[in-house]
């Protein structure tokens, strides 16, 4: 029988009182996965407790059949990229990798190959020999992917890959993050942000304030959070014209108008945009922005616990 | 591509020593360090400029040195390994397949022979202005030259131990230490003073006690801040 990738078995980890998560149990078998969760949920405690760089305060971690914080063995077989995307800036990106890669495990010699390899995969063979810090934020991610695949790990634990990336770099990254799936490899990879990972994989863990607070697929979840009025604000020159233009849509739950800008709330978000977007190119707007205050999973998370809260106590009442 | 256990301690504290040593190269704190070795030959400047007694200046160039000692392993060693925790670069070598220790080692014998060799390019070259062998005996040179790489060396895991235990004002905090702790208790007449970086240079240098004690400071400074920061990092 194959050892499960990742086991992780009533995992609780402490920042002194501050709690980063709470009794999680969590197996992985393999595949791609998704972590995801508003930020402050636990995704990179989490991350970092199956990379090694840290014990967990109560339970265990398994990752490859071993305990990645004792025993280098195992984290040899781990690619870590984490969220931030601090890097050796004085470096060039071959010399970067290289030397990641190294310390990694790979011997002196094979290094600068591997290195070269794994940029040249992540579309970084121009830039082989710029220093980092002059690179785009893209860039920096394609590097720090490479730095993580250079020694041809079993298992990528990838926080936060696509935060602050232009989207054709995004595009770029999720496919070769498929690609390295498609090619065997058992990747963890976190967002807080739902359409990121639903590009990457259907397999999701949603994490909440340390806690796993649903695992399966990803289609679950996404009709838990179309069930949320979800709200789109447009500024433009005339918004009254695109309030009245998409005023008798069943998806719109309520409009307010605002200085310069209209704020829709819909329950079905890919039809309004597609809705907004119509009646902004067939009277010719000019549009200034179309921003989403809910596009993040914290406020979603709120209104489902709140609401189920919410619920519960109409119930008892 | 081979698939071993990882890397051993010593070949992971040699990359990063290389590492730790491009990026000092590359980076400010080099340069400044490289300045600061300027201001013992300014003050030996003028003061053989002035005609004062040879070795007397040479008591001045190795206490201007002794100044200037505390700021060079800060800058270099408690800034580097600093930076790694709070700029977070330290997730990239946790992740690798090292032992934790090496990072503290790797930190320290890429950077603290270099801390070493600042301070004593400042104090060769205050010795060759005051007149080179013909004014200070070779021998007393190549002592205080000892000294003072070994209080460099010591200087070096003091900051390193505290970059550990505070990454965020490691810097300011080695300094103080150094300058305003350090450089106190090596004048104190009690054993306390085997923890004096300084004690051990001026020791060693034959400006103080014995070199016997001078050389068990030093062996102390190296094994003790180095393992707490170890266990710290």
């Amino acid at each position: 029988m194959t050892a499960a990738a990742v086991k992780i078995t009533g995992c609780s980890k402490w920042y002194g009182h501050v709690l980063g998560v709470s009794d999680v149990t969590w197996t992985l078998p393999g595949g791609v996965v998704g972590l995801l969760g508003p930020n402050g949920a636990g995704k990179s405690t989490l991350m970092k407790l199956m990379a090694g760089l840290m014990q967990p305060s109560r339970g265990t971690v398994e990752v490859l059949g071993g305990q990645p914080f004792l025993d280098p063995g195992v984290r040899r077989r781990i690619g870590y990229s984490p969220e931030h995307e601090s890097t050796y800036d004085e470096l060039t990106a071959r010399e970067l990798v290289t030397v990641l890669a190294h310390l990694a495990g790979v011997p002196r010699h094979e290094a600068p190959r591997a290195a070269v390899r794994a940029l040249e995969a992540m579309g970084m063979g121009a830039a082989l020999d710029r220093r980092v810090k002059g690179f785009s934020k893209g860039m920096r991610q394609r590097t720090k992917l490479a730095a993580t695949l250079a020694h041809d790990p079993d298992l990528l634990i990838l926080d936060e890959p696509l935060t602050g990336v232009d989207p054709v770099a995004r595009a770029e990254i999720i496919d070769r993050i498929k690609a390295l799936a498609a090619a065997g490899k058992t990747v963890v990879v976190s967002s807080h942000v739902l359409y990121e990972i639903e590009a990457l994989t259907t397999d999701i863990v949603v994490l909440y304030r340390g806690q796993v607070l649903a695992e399966g697929n990803i289609y679950e979840i996404r009709r838990l959070i179309d069930r949320h009025p979800h709200r789109i604000r447009v500024e433009c020159d005339r918004p009254r014209e695109v309030a009245a233009a998409i005023a008798g849509a069943d998806h719109v739950v309520r409009l307010a108008i605002e200085r310069g800008a209209v704020v829709v709330e819909t329950r079905d978000p890919d039809r309004c945009y597609d809705d907004l977007a119509a009646a902004v190119i067939e009277r010719a707007l000019e549009l200034r922005s179309m921003t989403s205050p809910d596009n993040n999973l914290g406020a979603v998370f709120e209104y489902l616990t709140g609401d189920r809260g919410r619920s519960r106590a109409r119930g008892e009442s | 591509m081979s698939r071993g256990r990882g890397l051993s301690g010593g070949h992971a504290t040699r990359a990063l020593a290389g590492l730790a040593l491009t990026r000092a190269v590359r980076g400010k704190a080099l340069w400044i360090a490289l300045a600061l070795v300027l201001l013992p030959l300014i003050v030996v400047g003028v003061r053989v400029g002035l005609g004062h007694p040879a070795d007397e200046i040479w008591e001045t160039a190795f206490g201007t040195t002794l100044l200037v000692l505390p700021v060079v392993p800060s800058i270099l060693v408690s800034a580097s390994l600093s930076d790694e925790l709070e700029e977070k670069t330290a997730a990239y070598l946790w992740s690798r397949a090292l032992p934790r220790w090496s990072i503290v080692a790797g930190k320290l014998v890429g950077l603290a022979p270099i801390a070493a060799v600042i301070v004593v390019l400042g104090l060769t070259g205050a010795w060759a202005l005051i007149g080179g062998p013909s004014a200070i005996p070779a021998d007393t040179f190549a002592r205080g030259v000892v000294g003072m790489a070994a209080g460099a060396l010591a200087g070096a895991t003091i900051a390193a131990m505290w970059a550990t235990i505070v990454p965020r004002h490691a810097v300011a905090v080695s300094v103080v230490w150094l300058l305003f702790v350090d450089l106190p208790l090596g004048t104190l007449p009690v054993k306390v003073h085997y923890l004096s970086a300084s004690f051990a240079a001026l020791a060693i240098a034959g400006f103080e006690a014995t070199a016997a004690d001078g050389v068990a400071a030093f062996a102390l400074l190296i094994v003790v801040p180095t393992a707490i920061a170890v266990r710290r990092i």
